[in-house]
């Protein structure tokens, strides 16, 4: 057995491996590549009724997945060195002598009849070339391809109106995220607070926690965001007291008096602490003052619990029940009321507070949800105003269209006036001279009426020429438009009614 | 003590170029008196290089008779005639046991040989014979031996038995019984020659100057091709096409196209298959090659499978040829 023969074989069927290899690939592509278009043309079709993100790079992903079918046929079919000498021994009509060469080296035939038969395949194989094999693809396959691609593209070109349900929800999500990063920088804010108790605190970021939550787990549906705001807020505003600003005013105001009864200058935005302490301070003097000025400040206190008793019952009770035992010549009883209006102005200070910050909160969620239901009206805006834009340039120029015609007929009219005016002046003229000279020739005694009225027709559509023709005494003619028989411009015409009533 | 391994034969002495260069050179010498029918000598020869026996069929007058003698006179070998007839008998043909005489006037049985004892046998209109008579063939064409009264008379090497028979007078006839069609390797038909040929024929023979033939390889140069085509080598794939071309033929196969299903009642024996591996390893050297080719298979199928796919009634009735149920099965069996 000749092994170089066997060799040259075996060296050969490399090469052509690959190129059946690539043929293969390109036969397996053109007849798979419907299912990738398909794919494409589906997804480009779905992206026309459903929203989807970056709906391009998803319709590409079929053509991707074919693509890498394709190269996962090509690198991974099984292509043994004994089937490809099958194939291109019936490829190029090599009569089964690679194939059968290729065997026999297997098998270790080594009759003469063997060695002579891989002696022929050696030499046919020396003059083998790769590019011998020729590429096949399937063209019918390739051409029911290209239908379902261009339909593909074609949707993807158009413009879909699912891109501004896109962009309204890409806004609505940014409008969430910011409404979370304020919700966080308001409960850190809230901690900060010193003045909330931390049940007060704890509920507050409770519920902050919760619609934080919530928005973060929204996909970008504007009105789930609106709704979870909504009950939100109501929430919230369940926690408000209404009377809380009144309450804060006269808690202010006795503030305020405290520190004049102090000696201190009023404040603009007195502390509350400072007053409950300030009350302390009271009480704690009231066994020093005198029977005067515990009157005195007894009424004070009447006043002051007078002022706010529509505000702040328990404040006011304790400085009525203050000023009462101060009355009565209790200082004892009137300054552990003192004491007791102190705490309640404490307490109130809390309260007020914890108001302050819900509002606070109320107002950061009534931002949130304007900022959310603004999002995403920008595009439907830039349409709606486009929209307007092209509706008013039309009213504008249907209503510069009516002034148009307005002013010509404006125009005409007082040409028309005019006109009549000039007629007025030469049928007077001419009814002047007729009954001066009956002789006169007909044309210029009168013009009959209509001619008259379908002169001014006339004039109005040509003003320059109806002067001419009818209106000019030195060239008096008949009117052309009178329809007057023959007979009758023969003889004199007879004058019109009105140059007939105004002669007699 | 062990039994030595029997030695393996011994290569033919014959290159596949001589082999190639004789056979060329017989049907050179045929078609010297043959004109056209290339075909018709191509597979007279193959059948002859791989030791079958042909069956010619054809109208009268295509020259049967005159190929088979062209062929008798090209082979240096014995050759022998026999014409079928209704009352031919077996004995007509093996041969018979005779009463015979010696010097010393003692009598003994004696075997005549009939003329079956040649290299070459034309049995000619073999179907005008008796079933009986036909059979009688039967041995001679598979075992090349002759049982005549419990004694076995081997023949000569090379053995071949070209039949001819007539497809249109059918009245009087008796069709060969599958069996001994299987026997015949190939079934040639014989075709009507072209205008041209006509022509060339009349020339021919209808001067005064007669084609002579003369001999150009004798039967032991044709038992040594015999031998050497049977080496040519097969590749596994190809003889697995052989095998579904046969199998194709069948109406039960797993690859049996649809008109094998619609029209045939059997399919070609594993003799079949034989027949077309031998045919395509002799039609491979002959074409200078020394492998098999799917195409020798396909150039083979014809000859090779006509005669042995029984079609059925259906195939009868709306005029289907086994040849048409032959080409439909080499269409729908791949060559992968």
């Amino acid at each position: 057995m000749t092994l170089s023969s066997y060799d040259t074989v075996k060296k050969q069927l490399g090469p052509l491996g690959l190129r059946l290899r690539l043929s293969d690939t390109l036969l397996f592509a053109s007849r798979t590549l419907w299912a990738g278009a398909a794919g494409f043309a589906l997804i480009a079709l779905a992206g026309r009724f459903v929203p989807i993100v970056s709906l391009r790079l998803w319709a590409l992903a079929p053509l991707l997945i074919w693509l890498l079918a394709v190269l996962g046929y090509a690198l991974l079919k099984p292509l043994p060195p004994r089937r490809v000498a099958q194939r291109v021994d019936i490829l190029l009509d090599l009569r089964e002598r690679l194939s059968t060469a290729f065997e026999l080296h297997q098998r270790e035939a080594h009759d003469a009849l063997s060695e002579r038969q891989q002696e022929d395949a050696g030499m046919i194989a020396r003059a083998l070339k790769a590019g011998q094999l020729p590429l096949r693809f399937d063209r019918t396959w390739l051409l029911w391809s290209l239908a379902p691609l261009a339909f593909g593209i074609a949707l993807l070109v158009i413009p879909n109106p699912q891109d501004a349900v896109i962009a309204q929800r890409q806004a609505v999500q940014e409008a969430l995220v910011q409404a979370e990063q304020q919700i966080t920088q308001l409960e850190q804010e809230l901690a900060r607070n010193a003045d909330l108790s931390p049940a007060d605190l704890e509920q507050l970021q409770k519920e902050l926690d919760a619609l934080r939550e919530s928005l973060r787990r929204n996909p970008g549906e504007k009105q789930d965001a609106l709704a979870d705001l909504s009950a939100a807020e109501a929430r919230l505003q369940q926690q408000l007291d209404p009377s809380a600003d009144s309450r804060r005013a006269a808690l202010e105001q006795m503030a305020r008096n405290l520190e004049a009864l102090s000696g201190r200058q009023p404040s603009q935005r007195p502390d509350l602490n400072q007053a409950a302490q300030d009350l302390q301070q009271l009480a704690d003097q009231i066994a020093q003052m005198s029977e005067e000025q515990r009157q005195q400040l007894a009424d004070q206190l009447a006043q002051q619990a007078a002022q706010m008793s529509g505000s702040d019952q328990q404040t006011a009770q304790s400085l009525a029940n203050a000023a009462s035992a101060l009355r009565s010549g209790d200082p004892q009883q009137a300054a552990q009321q003192l004491q007791q209006a102190a705490q309640n102005t404490q307490q109130a200070q809390q309260d007020l507070a914890n108001q302050q910050a819900t509002q606070q909160s109320l107002s950061q969620m009534q931002s949130a949800r304007e900022q959310i239901a603004q999002a995403g009206e920008g595009a439907q805006q830039a349409r709606a105003s486009r929209a307007s834009r092209a509706s008013r340039a039309s009213r504008a120029a249907a209503a510069a269209t009516r002034r148009t015609l307005a002013r010509a007929r404006a125009t005409m009219a007082a040409t028309s006036t005019r006109t009549a005016r000039r007629d007025s002046r030469a049928r007077a003229a001419a009814a002047r001279a007729w009954s001066t000279s009956p002789s006169s020739p007909p044309g210029r005694r009168a013009t009959p009426t209509s001619c008259r009225a379908s002169r001014g027709r006339e004039a109005r559509a040509r003003p320059s020429r109806a002067r001419a023709t009818c209106q000019g005494p030195a060239t008096p003619r008949w009117c052309p438009t009178s329809r007057s028989t023959p007979s009758t411009r023969g003889r004199p015409a007879r004058p019109s009614t009105a140059a007939t009533s105004r002669r007699t | 003590m062990t039994t030595p391994a029997p030695l393996p034969p011994a290569p033919p002495q014959l290159s596949p170029d001589d082999f190639r260069q004789r056979a060329q050179l017989i049907e050179a010498e045929v078609a010297n008196v043959i004109v056209g029918q290339r075909d018709l000598v191509r597979q007279v020869v193959v059948t002859l290089l791989a030791g079958g026996n042909a069956l010619l069929e054809g109208v009268p007058g295509l020259a049967k008779t005159t190929l088979v003698r062209t062929l008798a006179d090209v082979i240096d070998c014995s050759f022998s005639r026999i014409q079928f007839t209704p009352d031919l008998m077996p004995a007509d043909i093996i041969g018979t046991t005779l009463i015979s005489e010696d010097e010393q006037g003692r009598k003994a049985f004696r075997f005549e040989p009939g003329p079956i004892f040649a290299n070459m046998v034309l049995a000619d209109e073999i179907n005008r014979a008796t079933p009986k008579t036909q059979s009688a063939l039967l041995e001679a064409m598979q075992e090349r031996t002759v049982s005549v009264a419990k004694t076995i008379h081997q023949l000569d090497k090379p053995f071949f038995v070209l039949a001819t028979q007539n497809p249109l007078e059918m009245e009087g006839t008796y069709p060969l019984p599958e069996a001994q069609l299987d026997r015949f390797f190939f079934k040639v038909n014989v075709v009507f020659p072209t205008a041209a040929e006509l022509v060339e024929i009349a020339q021919r023979t209808t001067g005064a100057r007669r084609p002579q033939t003369r001999h150009v390889v004798n039967g032991a140069m044709i038992v040594e091709m015999q031998e050497l085509a049977r080496t040519v080598p097969i590749a596994s794939h190809v003889l697995s096409y052989a095998a579904r071309l046969i199998t194709a033929t069948h109406p039960g196969g797993k690859e049996t196209p649809a008109i094998t299903r619609q029209y045939v009642r059997y399919g070609a024996s594993p003799r079949g298959m034989q027949a077309l591996i031998l045919a395509g390893k002799i039609m491979a050297l002959l074409d200078g090659r020394f492998n098999v080719a799917f195409a020798d298979l396909k150039a083979a199928a014809l000859p090779t499978l006509r005669h042995r796919v029984v079609l059925n009634f259906e195939a009868q009735a709306e005029g289907v040829s086994s040849d048409e149920v032959v080409r439909g099965v080499l269409e729908a069996v791949k060559e992968e």
